[in-house]
C-alpha cells in the first residue's frame, strides 16, 4: 500500500512538473510581467467578463434570492451587467473579501473590480480606475438613542470604533481622525461590524454613506453625518494597469449611463429597495 | 477540460519570469511592509495576540479536558452522556463555525474583548480534543495502580486524584504541548471575529500597500520560527522528563 501510494505521488508530481515545463517552453503569457498586461484577461475576446466584488455592500452589491446576475444584485451589478451586455460578453461575478480585490485585479485573476471602490492615490499605484460614477462620503452608524457622537472628533473621546478592513473608513479613523489604536475593531464585512453597534459592543462604525444608511435602517440604528470631517469620495471601476481596451469599453458605457440619467435611476431604485429615503 | 493544467503551467512560468523583478523590488516592498509607519508594531502586536489567545485557550482547554475526561469514565450514565455529547459535537463541527457561533450568538450582547471571546472559543474547541488525550492517558495507567489504591482504603476519587492522574498527566504532557502548537496555527482564523492576530496584521498591511506577497510570506516565516522554537522547547522538556524515568 505504502509503495503504491509513493508511486502514485511520484507519477502525479512528474505529470504536473512536466506540463509546467512544457507550458513554459510554449511561451504562454506570464501574468507577472508588465509587457503583456493588456492581453492577459480573456474578457477582450468577447467571452467572459469577470467582475470581482464583495457582495455585502448594499445597495451597491448584495446577495438576494432573484438577483440580476445569479444571486447578486445592486447598483454595481446592474452597471457591470450593462458593460458586459453592450460588448456581447457574459458577466461572471466573483464574491471575495474587499481587501483582496486590488490584488485580484492587478494579478489578472478578475477583469475588473466593481465594488463601490473609492479612487485613492494608493490604489491608483496598483490599478487603473475608470471614470467615476458615484459620489459618496463616510458616515458614523450609532445606536438610535446615542447623543454623545455628533462629530468625527467625538470618536476620539475614548469611543470604541468599528471599521471594515481595507475600506476608506479604516484609513480615515486610523490616520485622519487618529482614534487610539486600542479602541479600533476591524472586521471583514459591514454587516458584521454593525452587529456590534447594535449589541452595544461598539459605540460607532465609520462606513460609506449609502451602505451605512442601508445597514442602519435594517438594524434600527442611526446615521450621523459630519461633512466637515469626511470629504466626499468618488467610486470607480478598477482594471489591471495598462488594460486600456477594457477601460475604454467601461468608460463608454458609464458615459452613456450618466448622460441618460440611468445611474441616478439605479440609485433611486436600489436605495428604495433596501429602505433608504433620499 | 484540462485548462487547469496549462493554467498551472503558465502560473509557474509566470513566477519564474517574474522572479527577477520581484527580487529587485523586494527591499522596497519589505520596507513598505515593516518599516513605513512603524508597521512592524502591527506584526508584533498581532504575534502577541496570537500567542496570548493560544496560551489562554490551551489552559482553558486543559481544565475543560480533564473535567470532561473524568466525566467520560465516571460511573454516572448522565455525566458520561454530557461529556460524550460535548466531545462529539465539538469534534464534529468546524472550529471557525464554533468561533462565529460563540461570538455572534452566545456572546452577542456581552461586551468583552475580542481576544477573550476568541480564547474561550478555542478553549472550548481544544477542550474536546484534550479530553480524549486525557482519557487515553488515564486508561493507559495499569489497572493494578487503581486496585492498589483501592486496597489501601482510598476512595475511587482519591485513587484517581493522587495515584492515576499524576502518572497520566506525565504521560500526556507531550501531547498537550502538541495541542498548544496546533492551537497557534488554528487561531489564524480568529480574524473572522476581529483582525487582531498575525494574519490580521498582514491583512492590514495588504490593505495599505496592496502588496499581497511580502506580508503573507512574512507571517508564514514568523509562524514557522515561533512554532519551531516552541517545538524545540517542548522536545527539551520531554527529554528531561524521560531522563527522570530511568532509575
Amino acid at each position: 500500500m505504502k509503495t503504491n501510494f509513493k508511486k502514485i505521488t511520484a507519477v502525479l508530481a512528474a505529470a504536473v512538473l512536466s506540463t509546467a515545463v512544457l507550458a513554459s517552453c510554449g511561451g504562454s503569457d506570464a501574468p507577472a510581467t508588465d509587457s503583456n498586461a493588456s492581453d492577459t484577461a480573456a474578457s477582450t475576446n468577447g467571452g467572459e467578463l469577470v467582475m470581482g466584488t464583495n457582495a455585502a455592500f448594499q445597495p451597491f452589491e448584495y446577495v438576494t434570492e432573484n438577483g440580476l446576475v445569479d444571486i447578486y444584485d445592486g447598483i454595481d451589478v446592474a452597471i457591470a451587467k450593462k458593460i458586459a451586455d453592450e460588448n456581447g460578453m457574459t458577466l461572471k461575478i466573483e464574491d471575495m473579501e474587499f481587501d483582496g480585490l486590488i490584488a485580484a485585479v492587478s494579478t489578472g485573476k478578475i477583469d475588473m473590480a466593481v465594488a463601490g471602490m473609492t479612487v485613492t492615490e494608493e490604489r491608483q499605484q496598483n490599478v487603473d480606475f475608470s471614470d467615476t460614477y458615484f459620489t459618496a462620503s463616510q458616515v458614523m452608524v450609532v445606536q438610535a438613542d446615542n447623543e454623545d457622537i455628533k462629530t468625527a472628533e467625538d470618536l476620539k473621546n475614548n469611543k470604541l470604533v468599528g471599521v471594515v478592513l481595507g475600506y476608506t473608513g479604516d484609513n480615515i479613523v486610523t490616520d485622519t481622525i487618529g482614534v487610539d489604536e486600542a479602541n479600533i475593531t476591524r472586521a471583514n464585512r459591514g454587516i458584521d461590524i454593525v452587529q456590534d453597534v447594535k449589541n452595544g459592543k461598539l459605540d460607532a462604525v465609520v462606513i460609506d454613506s449609502a451602505t451605512g444608511k442601508a445597514l442602519a435602517e435594517a438594524n434600527g440604528l442611526k446615521v450621523v453625518e459630519d461633512p466637515e470631517a469626511f470629504d466626499s469620495e468618488e467610486y470607480a471601476i478598477a482594471v489591471q494597469k495598462g488594460n486600456t481596451e477594457l477601460l475604454d469599453k467601461i468608460n463608454k458605457v458609464l458615459a452613456e449611463m450618466k448622460a441618460s440619467g440611468e445611474i441616478e435611476e439605479l440609485a433611486v431604485k436600489y436605495n428604495s429597495e433596501v429602505g433608504i429615503e433620499e | 477540460m484540462f485548462d487547469w493544467v496549462s493554467q498551472i503551467g503558465s502560473a509557474v512560468s509566470g513566477w519564474i519570469a517574474g522572479f527577477p523583478a520581484f527580487w529587485a523590488s523586494f527591499s522596497s516592498r519589505f520596507a513598505a511592509t515593516f518599516i513605513t509607519g512603524n508597521r512592524w508594531e502591527w506584526f508584533l502586536s498581532g504575534l502577541g495576540y496570537t500567542l496570548l489567545i493560544s496560551l489562554v485557550s490551551v489552559i482553558l482547554g486543559c481544565i475543560i479536558g480533564v473535567v470532561m475526561a473524568i466525566m467520560r469514565i465516571s460511573k454516572s450514565r448522565f455525566l458520561r452522556a454530557v461529556s460524550g455529547t460535548y466531545i462529539d459535537v465539538i469534534r464534529g463541527t468546524p472550529t471557525m463555525v464554533q468561533l462565529l457561533i460563540i461570538n455572534y450568538i452566545i456572546f452577542a450582547s456581552v461586551n468583552i474583548d475580542r481576544w477573550i471571546v476568541g480564547s474561550i472559543a478555542f478553549g472550548i474547541n481544544s477542550g474536546a480534543y484534550i479530553a480524549e488525550i486525557v482519557r487515553g492517558g488515564i486508561l493507559s495507567i495499569n489497572a493494578g495502580q487503581t486496585e492498589a489504591g483501592r486496597s489501601l482504603g482510598m476512595t475511587s476519587g482519591q485513587t484517581l486524584w493522587h495515584i492515576v492522574l499524576p502518572q497520566a498527566i506525565k504521560n500526556i504532557l507531550p501531547a498537550l504541548g502538541n495541542e498548544f502548537v496546533v492551537l497557534i496555527k488554528e487561531t489564524a482564523v480568529v480574524g473572522m471575529i476581529s483582525n487582531i492576530d498575525l494574519v490580521g496584521a498582514a491583512r492590514r498591511v495588504q490593505g495599505r500597500t496592496y502588496d499581497y506577497l511580502v506580508p503573507l510570506l512574512a507571517i508564514a516565516v514568523i509562524y514557522y520560527v515561533v512554532i519551531k522554537i516552541i517545538s524545540q522547547l517542548l522536545a527539551q522538556i520531554e527529554k528531561a522528563m524521560r531522563k527522570a524515568d530511568k532509575r
